[in-house]
Formats: C-alpha cells, sequence, structure tokens
C-alpha cells in the first residue's frame, strides 16, 4: 500500500510539474506573435520613424518593401496628388503621365451643347490598370469630373490602396461612408474618392474597359470624381 | 423522349438531289454556313421556350418586379444566372418577340432582354412554328435559292430532338435542327437548319403560330414525318472551305485601309471603339491566345473594349503572309454568343466609330434630318408631348425627401439638380419625347452612367445613373423616338440607395457642358429647369 501511496504521490507531483511547464510555455507561444506584431506595426511606418534601445542608441528601422503593383500605385497616385483637383486640365494631366512613362490617348467629343476630353493610357504600369480621366468644358472653363484607376487584386489589396490613398490625399475621415468593400472620403466640397472592391456587378457592360469575368472578380478600383448627384 | 442514340450519317454527293434540302448551320455573322460530314444526334435537352399568355408575359427581376413585358408567344432561352430569383420562376433570355401583339412599344421586351418568368407561363417549343417576318434578316439560303423572309421554321422533333453535328462548326456547342419550309411547297423542307443557343439572330423577328394554327395554314406540314425518312434522299452540300471565301480578311482589310487615327484635337461624334473594315460585308479573324488559331470572326461595326493586362503584356505581333501586325486582346461587350466575347485582333482593325469610313457609310442609322411634319411635336411642353421616362410608377414620390429637385446636398452646399426616380435594377428607361442623342454614354456617379438627349424645342434631357449596358439604337447623332429605351436603370455601388433614374432637364437656351464647376448651387448650366411638374402631368398621362 505504502509503495503505492507513494507512487500515486509521485505521479500526482509530476502532473503538477507537467501542467506548470506547459502553462508557462503556452505563455511564452502568446507571447510571440505580438511580439511579432509590434515588429510589424514599426516596420510598416514610414522611415522617418525611429525607435531607441534600451540602451538609448537609435536604430532605424527599414521600411516594408512595396510590391512592384504597390510601387507603381503609389508612384501614380502620388503623381496625381501633386496638382489639385481645380487645377487639373487635361494639358496638366497629359503631362503628369508623361512623366510615369505612360502614354496617353486622347479623345475629345460633344456632350450637350459643351465638351467632353477622355484621357486613357496606352500602356500601363505592373500591377495597374485603366487610367480614365473625364474632363468637361473647354480652355479655361475645363475640369475634371472623374479619374479613376484600378489595382490588381491581392490577399490586401483593399487595405494597400486605402492606406496609400490616405497617405497621400487629403481625405477627410470625418466624412467616411464604408460599406463591405467600398469606402468613400471627401476630398473637399466638390470631389470626393472612392475604393471598391469589384464584382460581377461592377464589371459587366462597362463600356470603356474589358473584363474577364472569371478572373476580375476582386480587383481594386480607385476613382476621384465630382459630387454630381 | 429516350431513345438510344442514333446516329444518322447524312449522305453525301453520291446522293445529290436537285430539289433535296441543304443542310447548314446558323452563325450570326456568317449567316447560313453548309454542313460538312454532318450527323444528326437524338437530343433530349431542348432550351428553348415560348412565353405563353395572351395578356402578356411579365419579365421579372429578382425582386420580382416587372421589368418589361413580353408580346404573347415570343421566343426564349433558358440561361442560368447566380443571386436571388423569383419563387417559380426561371430565368431567361429573350431571343425572339412575336411580331403579333397589343403590348405598347415602351413596355415591351426587347431581344436580348434577361430576367425571370414565371414558369407556368413557359411552353414547350415543339408545339408552334416560327414565321420570320418583315423586319427579319434577309438572307439567301444555299447560294441564291432560298431567301429568309417569310420562311417557316418548325423545330424537328418526333421522339426526340435532333442535334447536328458538322465537321465545320464548333465542337462545343449543340445546334438543335429545324426544318425550313416555304409557302409554295408545304410538302417538303427547303432546308434543314442548327441554331445554337449561342447563336440566334436568325429569330429575332417572329410571327409564332400554335401547331394547329400552322396545320391549318400549311397543310401537310411536316410535323410527325420521322426524320430518318425526310432525310432518306437528302444531300449536304458542300461548299469551299469557309475561310476561303474571306481569302486572308486581316490582309484584305489592311491592304486597303489607310491608317487614319484620331486627331486628338478632333472632336468625335462617335467615340466607341469598333472592328473595322473596309467592307460592309467584311470579317476579321479574332485569334486564340497563341495568334495561330482563329477563334471566330468578327464583323464590320462590333463594338470592342480593349484588355490591359496587369504585367503590361498589351500586344503581341506576328507576321502573316509577309506582314507584321500587331495584335491587341479585345472584349466584345455586345455579343449573344458567351463563348465568343474576346479574343486578339489586329490592331489596325479597331477604331473609333467616327473614324471608321465603312461603319459610317453603311450603318448610319436613323440619322437625324429635317423633318417637315406639320404634326411634329415642337416642344416638350406640348399638351400631347412627352411620355414619362419609366414604364411603371416610380416607388417613392419624387417630390419629397433626398429624391427632389432642390433637396440639399453636401450639408446645403449644393442642390439636387433632377428628381429621382426610385425604381429596380435593370428596369429600362425611356425617351420621354423624339429626339437626337448628343452624347456618347459617359461615366457619371459611383459606378453608373448617364446619356444626354436633346428633345423638341431644344430640351436636353440626361438621363443618369443607368447602367453601361447600352439600348439598341443609342448612340450619338441617332434619332430616337418617345418611348424608345435610352438605357436601364443602375445602382450606384456604394450600395447606399435604391436603383434610380437621376433625370435632370435643360431648357437649351445656353452652350457648354451640363455639369459646371462654378460656384452655381447646382453645379449645372444655368438653364436646368425643375422637372417636377413635367414629370407629374407625363406620369398622369401614362399610369
Amino acid at each position: 500500500m505504502d509503495k503505492r501511496l507513494k507512487l500515486g504521490i509521485g505521479l500526482i507531483f509530476i502532473s503538477i510539474i507537467a501542467l506548470v511547464a506547459l502553462k508557462l510555455l503556452s505563455q511564452e507561444t502568446q507571447k510571440s506573435p505580438s511580439i511579432i506584431k509590434d515588429d510589424k506595426n514599426i516596420t510598416r511606418t514610414s522611415s522617418i520613424n525611429k525607435t531607441k534601445k534600451i540602451d538609448g542608441t537609435d536604430d532605424s528601422v527599414k521600411p516594408k518593401q512595396k510590391l512592384p503593383k504597390e510601387k507603381s500605385f503609389h508612384q501614380i497616385i502620388k503623381k496625381f496628388s501633386q496638382v489639385k483637383l481645380r487645377q487639373m486640365k487635361t494639358k496638366k494631366f497629359t503631362s503628369l503621365l508623361e512623366e510615369l512613362k505612360l502614354i496617353p490617348q486622347m479623345v475629345r467629343s460633344r456632350s450637350g451643347k459643351g465638351r467632353m476630353t477622355v484621357i486613357r493610357t496606352e500602356n500601363n504600369l505592373p500591377g495597374t490598370r485603366y487610367i480614365h480621366a473625364q474632363f468637361f468644358g473647354e480652355n479655361n472653363k475645363e475640369f475634371i469630373q472623374h479619374l479613376s484607376l484600378e489595382y490588381k487584386k491581392g490577399d490586401n489589396a483593399f487595405e494597400e490602396v486605402s492606406s496609400m490613398v490616405k497617405e497621400n490625399y487629403p481625405i477627410i475621415a470625418s466624412s467616411e461612408y464604408r460599406n463591405q468593400k467600398f469606402v468613400q472620403w471627401d476630398l473637399d466640397e466638390d470631389y470626393h474618392i472612392w475604393i471598391k472592391e469589384l464584382n460581377r456587378e461592377d464589371m459587366q457592360n462597362d463600356p470603356f474597359n474589358a473584363y474577364d469575368l472569371k478572373n476580375d472578380v476582386g480587383n481594386i478600383r480607385v476613382t476621384i470624381e465630382m459630387k454630381i448627384h | 423522349m429516350h431513345k438510344t442514340w442514333l446516329i444518322l450519317l447524312l449522305l453525301i454527293s453520291n446522293l445529290a438531289h436537285a430539289n433535296e434540302p441543304g443542310i447548314y448551320f446558323w452563325d450570326n455573322q456568317e449567316h447560313f454556313v453548309a454542313g460538312e460530314n454532318c450527323t444528326v444526334i437524338p437530343e433530349e435537352q431542348n432550351p428553348f421556350r415560348v412565353a405563353h399568355n395572351e395578356a402578356g408575359v411579365s419579365l421579372l427581376g429578382e425582386e420580382g418586379n416587372t421589368l418589361s413585358t413580353l408580346p404573347h408567344n415570343s421566343l426564349v432561352k433558358l440561361t442560368e444566372q447566380d443571386g436571388l430569383k423569383p419563387e417559380n420562376s426561371l430565368n431567361i433570355e429573350v431571343v425572339g418577340r412575336n411580331s403579333e401583339s397589343s403590348v405598347s412599344e415602351s413596355a415591351r421586351t426587347q431581344r436580348g432582354d434577361v430576367g425571370f418568368i414565371s414558369a407556368l407561363n413557359l411552353r414547350p417549343m415543339d408545339d408552334y412554328t416560327f414565321v420570320l417576318t418583315k423586319d427579319a434578316i434577309d438572307v439567301e439560303i444555299g447560294s441564291g435559292l432560298l431567301s429568309t423572309r417569310a420562311t417557316v421554321w418548325q423545330l424537328v422533333s418526333d421522339t426526340s430532338y435532333y442535334r447536328l453535328k458538322c465537321r465545320n462548326m464548333s465542337s462545343t456547342r449543340h445546334y438543335l435542327l429545324f426544318r425550313i419550309l416555304v409557302a409554295d411547297n408545304k410538302h417538303t423542307p427547303r432546308a434543314y437548319v442548327g441554331v445554337s443557343l449561342h447563336e440566334t439572330e436568325i429569330l429575332e423577328h417572329i410571327a409564332t403560330l400554335n401547331l394547329d394554327r400552322s396545320q391549318y395554314i400549311f397543310r401537310n406540314l411536316m410535323q410527325n414525318r420521322p426524320l430518318i425518312e425526310a432525310l432518306r434522299n437528302s444531300r449536304v452540300e458542300v461548299e469551299n472551305e469557309v475561310q476561303d471565301t474571306f481569302n486572308d480578311p486581316d490582309a484584305d482589310a489592311l491592304g486597303s485601309m489607310n491608317e487614319t487615327f484620331s486627331d486628338p484635337e478632333k472632336e468625335l461624334l462617335d467615340t466607341r471603339l469598333m472592328i473595322c473594315t473596309q467592307q460592309r460585308n467584311g470579317t476579321v479573324n479574332i485569334r486564340e491566345e497563341n495568334l495561330t488559331d482563329i477563334k471566330f470572326r468578327a464583323n464590320l461595326g462590333e463594338v470592342v473594349t480593349v484588355f490591359q493586362d496587369f504585367e503590361e503584356e498589351n500586344s503581341r505581333t506576328r507576321e502573316i503572309g509577309g506582314r507584321t501586325y500587331t495584335f491587341i486582346r479585345v472584349s466584345f461587350i455586345e455579343r449573344e454568343e458567351s463563348d465568343q466575347t474576346e479574343g486578339w485582333v489586329a490592331q489596325s482593325f479597331v477604331k473609333r466609330g467616327s473614324d471608321c469610313l465603312a461603319y459610317n457609310r453603311y450603318h448610319r442609322g436613323n440619322i437625324v434630318t429635317e423633318d417637315n411634319d406639320p404634326d411634329r411635336i415642337t416642344s416638350i411642353t406640348d399638351s400631347d408631348c412627352c411620355e414619362f421616362p419609366l414604364n411603371n410608377r416610380p416607388t417613392h414620390p419624387y417630390t419629397s425627401g433626398m429624391r427632389r429637385f432642390e433637396a440639399n446636398r453636401s450639408g446645403g452646399r449644393r442642390k439636387h439638380a433632377a428628381c429621382d426616380l426610385y425604381r429596380f435594377i435593370n428596369e429600362p428607361a425611356v425617351a420621354i419625347a423624339s429626339g437626337t442623342v448628343i452624347s456618347n454614354l459617359y461615366y457619371f456617379y459611383q459606378g453608373t452612367y448617364a446619356v444626354e438627349i436633346e428633345h423638341p424645342g431644344g430640351y436636353i434631357a440626361r438621363y443618369g445613373e443607368i447602367t453601361g449596358r447600352r439600348a439598341t439604337g443609342i448612340r450619338p447623332g441617332l434619332e430616337v423616338t418617345k418611348g424608345q429605351r435610352v438605357g436601364f436603370i443602375g445602382r450606384v455601388n456604394s450600395g447606399c440607395c435604391r436603383p434610380m433614374l437621376h433625370f435632370e432637364l435643360y431648357a437649351g437656351t445656353m452652350e457648354g457642358d451640363l455639369t459646371d464647376s462654378s460656384e452655381s448651387i447646382f453645379q449645372r448650366r444655368e438653364d436646368l429647369l425643375d422637372p417636377t411638374n413635367f414629370l407629374l402631368r407625363w406620369q398622369e398621362m401614362k399610369f
């Protein structure tokens, strides 16, 4: 009996130790992701941000490597955002495209008793496509009514685009309207910007852009447009 | 309907007999193509149906709303569609409208419309015959032997339907076999024609007769004569390879076309991109990705959009017949053939509508001309003008709330320049009066589009927040009639609001664009009108 009792006590003791050890181990494994997450958060910030080590020395954190499509989109939106929308004219827009090594294609037509000019591009930067700008009016009265482009789908495509838009355009955060994979912000009194993950309905019958409905669902469209409604 | 698979090998030239029917299959572009080495295979499925209800059959939207009304005895085909579906209904696409109908033109369904029909209102196609009316495509069957007008089409069915299979047709399609009869010989078919679900244009304009009436008109109609007996002495007319008759379509068009790219400063009337050949019946090869195989052929005037590839591969080159062509990938957005909606085409055959000489010469449509008719409406203020721009009452009043003209926008900094007429997605918007299309379809707001039409008295209506689907006959410079479809109700892609027609009206006394970036509270041209009273009056007259 004594031997059995001792064996029993020994087993209980070992079990307790094993449980404590497991608990400690699980705490350790729970901590790990949060540290990684913090690191990720840091690396996502711009290179201007720096962290200070405990010993007081500065350690510049490397910026996250942008994917080629992110680079393209960033380049484009940064370029477009340099010009105030009220001052965007066809000539200026064409020169911005050329600075991006894009080849503009301009088509003028009548609208009402006025003029509409559509500018698209013959080529595109990797991961982006279908730049489309609609201008109304002539000469000094010319103004942009619609500007859009498309970004290739991906796991975080919607967030990537949102983040780059916010980084480059002075969005009015309080005006945010969000609905599933759609978000819209006012840019000023006259224009807003929206981002949308495209579904079949969005792509069907588009008279300007060609779509492969099997493969293109999920691409992201970014549009700046006049509040025309 | 169950039957052992019987394959009838149709005898070819050795059984030739001058009066025996030829075997063809229908192609929307090439029309009647003589079948080569054809077999006929019993088939159990038939995707065609006839809409049956003497008062007209409602074509329903996904919420059970009526999109339009299909005339009794019109021809439809069953289709598949994701999403909601009204109870006990089937998803269909309209193939041909029965010409004998009392349904008003503006409310009538048109070919290509999609929606749902109650299963109770659909009948088998075999119980009817179809006479091609005067509006039908008039082409010859078999080298001038027979014109299609007034021919009678009847689905071949005894204990089975039959599928035509020929060496020179697409292997993935099912071509249901029809027999074609003419008025002066009701005993013997003049031809057998295979029609695929994907290409049905020949059956667009029809007068549909039920079998009793057909038997009365065409006595001894071959309704029950077994196909095997009917075809016993048939022959297949062997013609040249279709491709030979076109020589090299790439080279044909290129040789005679000058590279007339648009001057960017020139204003174009029609900015759509389209297939452009020099000749009226010219066709262009649409190739597979390898640029070697020909996928199908496209006709002059077929509207396309051009693909941009995310990885920049937007064009490819290939040498054909000693010439180097640059090919681009295009989408055919208005094609019925769901398996022929994209392919590679030589770039030189894609032009803007206004830049395509042959298109403007041969496909002008109802270009506006001076009209001296004294009864013609002179202004939209005339008492007998006009028509409410929808075929049903709006679901919500457009005289109140955010829908009304002058409702505040942007916290009162702007005013609403239109009346918003709420209805259901894809319902037609119709012209308030006769007029002229004065703009191309353009991006309007949150993924919707707009088109502008000048109506009598110079008034301009902007039909906004419509979908990108182009209504037949709506392009710049063309005349429209009162009640003609101008587009289809759209839905902004934020999902914020119900589908609507955003209707703006202008007096037409000013020059310039309808949208104005000035400090005007409407941000519109100064001759903007409040359309509310016009709409109320037209609504009262229509409903």
